[in-house]
C-alpha cells in the first residue's frame, strides 16, 4: 500500500489558539505553589478529557492535572522512538511483575487517546448483563447506555472505517474462506488520511483524541491544565479530600523541588487503572475490605505473525480496521477465555520486540517485514472464578507494581486463540505462519502448525503477551464486596471523590475499551455537573 | 536424574545470587552512578555496557553495526540508556540485578554465561548462553533473555539508519507550515 509522500497545511491547536495558550500551564512555571477550583481533575485520558468538557460547559471552573508532558501535532513526527519516550508510560517498557506481559499505555496531555489505534467499540451487551448481575451496578444495561454511546459517537465523530489495508484484509478474507462473521471497525477520525500512524500521535489532527477534541474545547470554557504536575497523593480527613499534593516533573520526567497544593471542593480521579489505584494506595484512602487495585484487568493480547508473497506493508493505512467476534462469546459470558481477533500495525521497533529471538532466524524475520501480517487475540479476562486478572501494589518510591500471575485458565485461552489465528491466516492465503512464542518456528500449513503447535510449552516469557487496555482495580457497583465506586462512580467511602476512567470497570470490556469509557464518564459526568450547579 | 537434580542445584544457587545482588542493590547503586565515564549515560554502566555490546553482534548478526558503521555502538548504548531510564522503579530494579549478576564473573559461572570478560567471550560461548537462557526452566533467565532481546532489538530499529533491514520505507515527509 502506498500512502502520500508528504504532509503539508497542518497546524498546532496548541501553538495558534490563544485561549489554548493561556490557560495551559507547565507546572515548572506555575507562579504559585497553591492552585483552586471547583473541581480537579486528575488524569487527562479518555475520562479526564470528557468529564473536563462536561463540567467546564457547566460553568464550573475545571483544573484538570497531567503527570505526562504536553505534545501536540508539531511534536507527532512518526517516529517510534521518540513516541514512546514522549507519549508511552515508562517508555513503553511498562511490564507486570514478572516480566510475563508488557503494557502499553499513554502518558501525555490526552492520555492513551494520543496514542491509541481509534478502536472505537460500544460495550458489549453480555458484559453489561455480568456487570448488573454480578456487582449490581446500577443503570447499565444496554438501553439505559445507548444515548450516551449515541452522543460521544457523535461528538467524537465514530463510524465504520471502510478503507481496509491488505494487513487487515488478511483476517477479512480470511473469515470469509471459513464463513466466520467479520465486521468493519468504527474508528474516531474526521478527514483521516490513512497513514497508519496512530500509535506515534496523529500528526494530521484526524484523529479525535482527548488532546485535539474535549480538552480545547474545556480550555476555551476556562479550564486550567496544569501538566508535567505528578500527584503525589490525595490529602485526606476523614471522609473528605482537603488536597492534591502534586510534584512539578522537568522535561526528563524527573521529580523537581516545585511541590503545588491544589485544592477544590470536588475531585475526580481519572488516572488510569494502574496509576489511579496507586495513588488511592499511597494516599492511604479508606477501603475497609482491602479491594484497591485488586481485579485490574488487562485483555491480555497474543500474536501470530504470516508471511505472504505479496507486500503486506503493515506500516501504512488505518492501524485496525477489521475484527471478528466469533470467538469472544462462544463458550457464554462466563467459563473457558473468549477472545477478539484483530490486528495490530507492525512498525520496525515494536516489531522487533514482537518477532522474539535473536540472531540470523531474527534477521531474517526483520527482512521480510513488508511482506508480514500479524493477528492478534484479545482475551476477554474477569468473567470467570479462574481469572481475577492483576493486583496493584507500591514499590518502594510509591511507583505500581502490577502483579498478574499467569495461570492455566489464562494459557488454555492462549493456546486456543494461536490456533485460530492460524487457521485464519492459512485460509487467507499465508505462505507460512508463526506463532509469537520463544519457541515457536514457521509452518507451512495448518495440519503441519496443529502438529507442531502442541509441543509449545507455554509459561512467563514464552510466550509474547501484550495489552494496550487497563481496566478495573476500583470497580463500580453497590455490591460493596467488591466494588470501592457507587453505580455513579462517586467513592463509597469518601464524600467527594469521584472515579471516571477505565478503573471502574468490574471485569474486563471484551473489546478495545475507549468507548465504553467515553460513554459511562458522559453519563456519570452530566449527573455530576448536574449536582455541582445546583450547590 | 543425575542431570535434573544438577539443574536444580543451579537453579538454586542462581536464586540465591540474585537474592544477595538484589539485597545490596542499594549500596550498589551509589557506586554505580558516580564512577560512569560514559558522560551521556545515566544508568548503565561500564560493565553494563561492556555485556550490551558483547551481546549487539550476537543478535543483530549481519545487521549490526550497519550503515551506522562506527556510531553503532554510542547509538544502541545511548537509546538503551534512555529506555531503561524511564522505566518505573520496580523494572529498574530487576534489570540492574540482571546486570550486576552478568556484570561478576563469579556469578556468571552459576548462571551459566561465559566466566571470562564479556569483551573476550567468544561468539560460540555467548550464543550458548544466550540459548541456554532462552530454553531454561526458570523464570528469571528466561524473563533475562527476552529484557536483553528487547533492549537491543528495539533500539536497534528505531533507528531511521536501520529501517531498511526492515524493509520499512519509512514515514511521509512533514512540511511544517509557517506560523
Amino acid at each position: 500500500m502506498k500512502i502520500v509522500p508528504e504532509i503539508r497545511g497542518i497546524s498546532d491547536p496548541y501553538s495558534t489558539k490563544k485561549a489554548i495558550v493561556k490557560q495551559t500551564i507547565n507546572a515548572n512555571q506555575l507562579a504559585t505553589n497553591d492552585i483552586s477550583a471547583d473541581v480537579i481533575i486528575i488524569g487527562t485520558g479518555a475520562g479526564g478529557g470528557t468529564s473536563a468538557e462536561i463540567l467546564a460547559q457547566a460553568g464550573l471552573k475545571v483544573l484538570m492535572i497531567e503527570e505526562g508532558p504536553l505534545k501536540s501535532t508539531r511534536d507527532f513526527k512518526m517516529d517510534e522512538q521518540k513516541a514512546y519516550a514522549d507519549l508511552y508510560q515508562e517508555n513503553a517498557g511498562r511490564a507486570t511483575k514478572d516480566g510475563g506481559i508488557g503494557i502499553l499505555q499513554g502518558r501525555c496531555v490526552g492520555g492513551t487517546t494520543v496514542i491509541n489505534w481509534t478502536s472505537s467499540f460500544r460495550t458489549p451487551s453480555p458484559t453489561l448483563d455480568y456487570w448488573q448481575q454480578t456487582f449490581a451496578v446500577k443503570g447499565c444495561s444496554h438501553s439505559d447506555m445507548v444515548p450516551w454511546f449515541e452522543q460521544m459517537e457523535k461528538r467524537l465523530n465514530i463510524t465504520p472505517w471502510l478503507g481496509v489495508n491488505e494487513n487487515n484484509s488478511v483476517l477479512k478474507e480470511g473469515c470469509e474462506k471459513l464463513n466466520i462473521p467479520w465486521k468493519a471497525i468504527p474508528r474516531n477520525v474526521k478527514g483521516c488520511w490513512n497513514l497508519g500512524y496512530c500509535g506515534m500521535g496523529c500528526p494530521t489532527n484526524a484523529k479525535q483524541s482527548m488532546l485535539v477534541s474535549t480538552i480545547p474545547d474545556a480550555l476555551e470554557h476556562g479550564a486550567t491544565l496544569l501538566y508535567q504536575a505528578r500527584v503525589e497523593r490525595l490529602l485526606i480527613k476523614g471522609s473528605e479530600i482537603t488536597g492534591v499534593e502534586c510534584i512539578a516533573l522537568d522535561d526528563n520526567k524527573r521529580q523537581t523541588a516545585k511541590k503545588i497544593i491544589a485544592k477544590a471542593p470536588y475531585v475526580i480521579l481519572a488516572g488510569g487503572a494502574i496509576n489511579g489505584p496507586a495513588l488511592m494506595l499511597r494516599s492511604n484512602a479508606p477501603d475497609p475490605n482491602n479491594r484497591i487495585g485488586k481485579r485490574t484487568f488487562l485483555h491480555p493480547t497474543v500474536f501470530s505473525f504470516a508471511q505472504f508473497d505479496q507486500e503486506i506493508s503493515p506500516f501504512y493505512g488505518a492501524p485496525q480496521s477489521i475484527y471478528s467476534d466469533h470467538f469472544q462469546w462462544v463458550n457464554g459470558t462466563t467459563g473457558p477465555l473468549g477472545y477478539k481477533l484483530e490486528v495490530p500495525p507492525l512498525h520496525p521497533a515494536i516489531s522487533s520486540i514482537m518477532l522474539m529471538g535473536h540472531g540470523s532466524r531474527h534477521v531474517a524475520d526483520m527482512a521480510k517485514l513488508n511482506n508480514t501480517h500479524a493477528m492478534l487475540a484479545l482475551l476477554r479476562d474477569g468473567f470467570d472464578d479462574d481469572s481475577e486478572g492483576a493486583s496493584i501494589t507500591l514499590s518502594d518510591d510509591g511507583s505500581p507494581i502490577v502483579d498478574y500471575p499467569m495461570n492455566d485458565y489464562l494459557f488454555d485461552g492462549i493456546k486456543r486463540a494461536y490456533l485460530s489465528m492460524a487457521e485464519v491466516q492459512f485460509a487467507a492465503g499465508a505462505k507460512r505462519v508463526r506463532p509469537a512464542h520463544q519457541h515457536g518456528e514457521w509452518f507451512e500449513s495448518y495440519e503441519s502448525f496443529k502438529k507442531g503447535f502442541h509441543k509449545l510449552e507455554h509459561r512467563v516469557s514464552n510466550n509474547l503477551v501484550g495489552s494496550a487496555h487497563v481496566m478495573g482495580g476500583l470497580p463500580m457497583g453497590e455490591n460493596k464486596v467488591f466494588c470501592l465506586v457507587d453505580s455513579d462512580c462517586k467513592y463509597h467511602y469518601l464524600d467527594n471523590l469521584w472515579v471516571f476512567d477505565g478503573s471502574v470497570f468490574p471485569t474486563s470490556i471484551g473489546t478495545n475499551p475507549q468507548l465504553s469509557i467515553y460513554a459511562f464518564v458522559c453519563k456519570q459526568a452530566t449527573k455530576l455537573a448536574k449536582k455541582l450547579q445546583k450547590n | 536424574m543425575k542431570t535434573s537434580r544438577r539443574d536444580f542445584l543451579k537453579v538454586g544457587l542462581l536464586g540465591s545470587a540474585i537474592l544477595l545482588v538484589g539485597s545490596s542493590f542499594s549500596a550498589f547503586s551509589v557506586v554505580k552512578s558516580s564512577k560512569n565515564d560514559l558522560q551521556d549515560l545515566s544508568f548503565l554502566t561500564p560493565s553494563d555496557t561492556e555485556l550490551l555490546l558483547a551481546l549487539a553482534p550476537i543478535i543483530l548478526k549481519a545487521n549490526y553495526p550497519g550503515v551506522l558503521g562506527k556510531k553503532a555502538e554510542q547509538r544502541l548504548l545511548v537509546t538503551i540508556d534512555n529506555q531503561v531510564s524511564s522505566l518505573g522503579q520496580h523494572s529498574q530494579k530487576q534489570l540492574q540485578q540482571l546486570f550486576d549478576l552478568l556484570g561478576s564473573s563469579t556469578l556468571r559461572y552459576f548462571a551459566g554465561a561465559p566466566s571470562s570478560d564479556w569483551s573476550k567471550a567468544s561468539t560460540d560461548q555467548i550464543e550458548s548462553f544466550l540459548e541456554g537462557w532462552k530454553n531454561s526452566l526458570f523464570t528469571l533467565k528466561r524473563t533475562g533473555y527476552a529484557a536483553l532481546c528487547k533492549l537491543i532489538t528495539m533500539s536497534w530499529y528505531s533507528q531511521p539508519e536501520n529501517f531498511s533491514q526492515a524493509s520499512y520505507p519509512g514515514p511521509p515527509k512533514i512540511v511544517t507550515p509557517q506560523e
